[in-house]
C-alpha cells in the first residue's frame, strides 16, 4: 500500500534555462563556491530562490520583507558556507531553509521588542498593502487562502510552509524548530484543519478588498 | 508499535505514513492498523485528501500571487551580493598575502641591524684592547697622545678584505675604506714622530 510521497511539497521547479550546474549536487556546488568558483554561488542561488522567497513570503506576508530576509539569508549562508556540513546540516537546501528561519524568527523577536508581535505584524500588513487600485486580482481561492495562511499561528504556519516549499521531512523540520515530532506534526495536522475550515467560511470583509 | 509510533497519536502517524517517511517496520504496524480498523482507514482518507487540497491550493495561490519581485530580479540581486562578497573575500586575502610578504624585508632589515651591530662590537673591542696594550708598552703615566683609530691597527692588521668584502653591504664597505684611510693617515703623521718606533717592532 504505497502512497505518493512529499505530497504536502511544492513541485521542484524548472531547471534555469540556463543552468550549467544541471545534475550537479548542491554539496559538489558548495565545495566549488568554497573553492572561489563564483558560477557555483550563482547556480545555488537559481536553483533555490524561487521557493526559498515564495516561503518568506507566506511566512511574513510581507514582500518587503521576504525580499530583505531572502538576501540576508542568503549573505549569512555565504559567510558560514566554511560550516556547511552535508552530515550534519542535512543538506544545502534544509540548511538554507534553516537560515531563512532563523532570519525570519530574528525579525519577529525584533518586532516583539518594539510592539507586540500580532499588532505589529497587522500594521505592517496594512502599511505595505498597495492601493487598491494597484491590488493584482486574485481567484477568489487564492485570496482566501492567503488570508487564512495569515490567520494562522506563527508556528503553525512556520511547519505548513517549510514542508510545502522546502520539501524537509517531518522530523528534519521537527529538528529545525527545536520541537518533537510530534509537536511538529501536530502543528501540521492543526493547520490544514484550521484552513480548510476558514476557506469554508464567507470572506471576510477586510480579506474582501484583496480578492 | 515501535517507539517512535508509541509517541503518536493516529492523524500524526498517518500523516507520517502519507509522507512516506515511516522505518519498514513502522510502515508495516501501521498497515497493519489500518487494515484492522475502519478509523484509521477513514483517517488515511482525510489525510490524503488534507495532503492533496493543501498542494492544489498552494499552487493556485502560487499561480495568482506574485512573487515579491521578478524571478531574475531577485536573482540579480543576491547574485551581485555575492559577486561582491567574493571579491571582499579576495581582498580580504589579497591583504593577508601583502601582509606575509612584508615580513620577509623586516627580517632582513633585522639580520642586517644585527650584523652591523657585531661588525661594530667587532671593531670597537680590539681598539680598546689595543689602547690597553698601547699604554702597557709606553708604560708611561702619562700615554702617548693618539687616536683611538690608530690603536685598531692591531685588528686591521689581522683582518682580510679581500675575504669579507662580499658579506659586506656596500654602506659598511664605504664606511670602512673612510675609516681605514684616517687611520693610515694618523698612522702615517705618528710614525714621522716616531711615537710607535717601540710598539710597532
Amino acid at each position: 500500500m504505497r502512497v505518493q510521497a512529499d505530497a504536502y511539497a511544492m513541485p521542484e521547479p524548472d531547471a534555469h534555462p540556463a543552468a550549467p550546474a544541471e545534475g550537479v549536487s548542491d554539496e559538489a556546488l558548495v565545495q566549488r563556491l568554497r573553492a572561489g568558483e563564483g558560477p557555483a554561488g550563482e547556480a545555488l542561488v537559481r536553483r533555490h530562490q524561487q521557493a526559498l522567497i515564495r516561503y518568506l513570503q507566506r511566512l511574513t506576508g510581507n514582500d518587503h520583507q521576504a525580499e530583505e530576509l531572502h538576501q540576508q539569508t542568503w549573505l549569512s549562508a555565504l559567510d558560514h558556507l566554511d560550516r556547511f556540513d552535508p552530515a550534519i546540516s542535512g543538506g544545502f537546501k534544509a540548511w538554507i531553509f534553516r537560515i531563512a528561519t532563523n532570519k525570519a524568527n530574528d525579525m519577529w523577536r525584533s518586532r516583539a521588542r518594539q510592539r507586540a508581535a500580532h499588532e505589529g505584524l497587522r500594521l505592517v500588513r496594512e502599511d505595505s498593502a498597495p492601493p487598491a487600485g494597484e491590488r493584482i486580482e486574485w481567484g477568489e481561492l487564492a485570496g482566501k487562502l492567503k488570508h487564512a495562511i495569515e490567520r494562522l499561528p506563527d508556528a503553525q504556519r512556520q511547519v505548513v510552509m517549510l514542508r510545502y516549499y522546502s520539501g524537509m521531512k517531518f522530523i528534519e523540520i521537527a529538528e529545525l524548530l527545536g520541537c518533537p515530532l510530534n509537536t511538529a506534526l501536530g502543528r501540521m495536522h492543526k493547520a490544514v484543519q484550521k484552513l480548510r475550515q476558514m476557506m469554508d467560511e464567507p470572506i471576510p470583509a477586510e480579506a474582501g478588498g484583496e480578492t | 508499535m515501535s517507539n517512535r509510533l508509541h509517541q503518536l497519536d493516529r492523524p500524526q502517524a498517518l500523516l507520517l505514513y502519507a509522507a512516506d517517511e515511516l522505518s519498514h517496520d513502522e510502515r508495516a504496524e501501521v498497515e497493519r492498523r489500518i487494515g484492522a480498523d475502519p478509523a484509521w482507514a477513514a483517517e488515511l482518507q482525510r489525510v490524503r485528501g488534507d495532503a492533496e487540497w493543501l498542494a492544489g491550493a498552494m499552487g493556485e495561490l502560487d499561480r495568482g500571487d506574485a512573487p515579491p519581485a521578478p524571478s531574475a530580479a531577485i536573482e540579480r540581486e543576491v547574485v551581485r551580493a555575492m559577486r561582491q562578497w567574493h571579491v571582499d573575500r579576495a581582498s580580504a586575502e589579497a591583504g593577508n598575502v601583502a601582509r606575509r610578504g612584508w615580513r620577509i624585508p623586516s627580517m632582513m632589515e633585522v639580520a642586517v641591524s644585527a650584523a652591523i651591530l657585531l661588525l661594530c662590537a667587532g671593531v670597537i673591542a680590539p681598539v680598546f684592547i689595543s689602547l690597553d696594550k698601547l699604554r702597557q708598552i709606553a708604560g708611561d703615566p702619562a700615554p702617548p697622545v693618539v687616536s683611538e683609530s690608530i690603536a685598531a691597527t692591531a685588528w686591521i692588521g689581522d683582518w682580510d678584505p679581500a675575504a669579507d668584502d662580499e658579506a659586506l653591504p656596500t654602506a659598511l664597505l664605504a664606511s670602512r675604506d673612510t675609516s681605514l684611510s684616517r687611520i693610515e693617515q694618523e698612522l702615517q703623521e705618528l710614525q714621522e714622530l716616531g711615537a710607535l718606533s717601540d710598539w710597532t717592532q
